[in-house]
């Protein structure tokens, strides 16, 4: 299951928001969401172990959990985000102290990473949701715990700082 | 948004649907039949629905016990289902059953002012107690000590001689086996 590219409203992430049996609906989410999950936190974080990492451990959160959200498509999302933005905290303070680690490579370099790596983590954030996973501002500003109008902030931002890249 | 903007935009979305064709996790999927699930929202209703039954079993089994003292307190200790009594010491010294309901003194196991096995007064009891049929009861002078008075033919006899009295006034302790003495213990 990959993104949507009809400029469609629905996350490549979903469920059915109730589900009879939770254990086979956790192991059905589990196998759909994998992929996407970890495709979003590459984007993300910029490494595909660091996104397995941060995936997995999210859905540890998750099946640990004892209440069963009520759409877990959207949990799991919002996790992995907050995950990643975890990751970057932890990764600044590293770097603070060890400026000489090195960045996590990627297996597949391309013009975009070096276009993501340019952004601050929340214009990348923004422009993820906003153009991979295609998500409305509003679903944005709730997972960036922000307004919708500095979600449009961030993302008119990150397109201008991309400018001179996105150019043709 | 500016149409240059639109244009970058979209020029961003194909290169992230490029982007997430190579992007292959390196990983299998973990297996998930090991992992519990997580509790459906329905759970906690039935969770708040069994803690609410459970109180209010806790609060019909708190009403049904007998209250303290009564019959049902002292049904094991006469054997007979007996009224039951309350053992008290009043502040000159005397020891009574009293009715646990009412307070009515059923009778007087030891008369005001008592006097020990020495003959001296005892006074100010600061403590009353019983066991085996024996009423023990802490007195503060002349000195420090602790009497035991038995309680004649425990409470069933107490009881019998009031259910007695009722139609017998000239109620002679002695002839019931209600024979108040204080000994010393020590």
């Amino acid at each position: 299951m990959g993104p949507n590219t009809d400029m469609g409203r629905e996350a490549p992430v979903s469920l059915p928001a109730s589900d009879p049996d939770p254990q086979a609906s956790l192991g059905e989410l589990f196998r759909s969401s994998w992929d996407d999950l970890v495709r979003l936190a590459t984007f993300l974080t910029g490494s595909v172990p660091t996104a397995e990492d941060l995936v997995q451990d999210t859905f540890l959160r998750f099946g640990a959990g004892r209440i069963l959200p009520d759409d877990p498509g959207r949990y799991l999302r919002t996790s992995v985000v907050n995950a990643t933005r975890s990751y970057h905290r932890r990764r600044l303070l590293e770097r603070r102290h060890r400026p000489g680690l090195p960045h996590p490579g990627l297996d597949h370099p391309s013009e975009l990473w070096d276009i993501l790596d340019r952004l601050s983590r929340r214009q990348r954030t923004a422009l993820v949701l906003r153009y991979y996973l295609d998500l409305p501002e509003d679903d944005i500003a709730t997972i960036l715990h922000c307004r919708p109008a500095t979600v449009r902030s961030l993302v008119k931002r990150g397109l201008a700082h991309l400018r001179e890249e996105l150019s043709p | 948004m500016t149409e240059p903007e639109n244009a970058n935009g979209e020029r961003l979305r194909a290169m992230f649907l490029d982007a997430a064709a190579h992007i292959h996790p390196t990983r299998p999927v973990p297996e998930t039949t090991a992992t519990s699930a997580p509790t459906p929202r329905t759970a906690p209703l039935r969770l708040t629905f069994g803690l609410a039954v459970c109180v209010a079993a806790a609060v019909g089994i708190t009403f049904a016990v007998h209250p303290w003292g009564s019959a049902g307190a002292n049904h094991s200790t006469s054997g007979t289902g007996g009224s039951g009594a309350l053992l008290t010491v009043e502040s000159n010294g005397a020891v009574d059953l009293r009715a646990p309901d009412t307070g009515a003194i059923l009778s007087t196991l030891v008369g005001p002012s008592p006097v020990d096995s020495r003959g001296r007064h005892l006074s100010d009891p600061s403590a009353v107690s019983a066991a085996h049929q024996v009423a023990y009861i802490a007195y503060d002078r002349p000195s420090p000590v602790i009497e035991s008075c038995r309680i004649a033919a425990g409470l069933i006899a107490v009881n019998e001689i009031l259910s007695r009295s009722h139609h017998d006034d000239d109620l002679d302790d002695s002839r019931w086996g209600y024979q108040p003495r204080v000994q010393l213990l020590f």
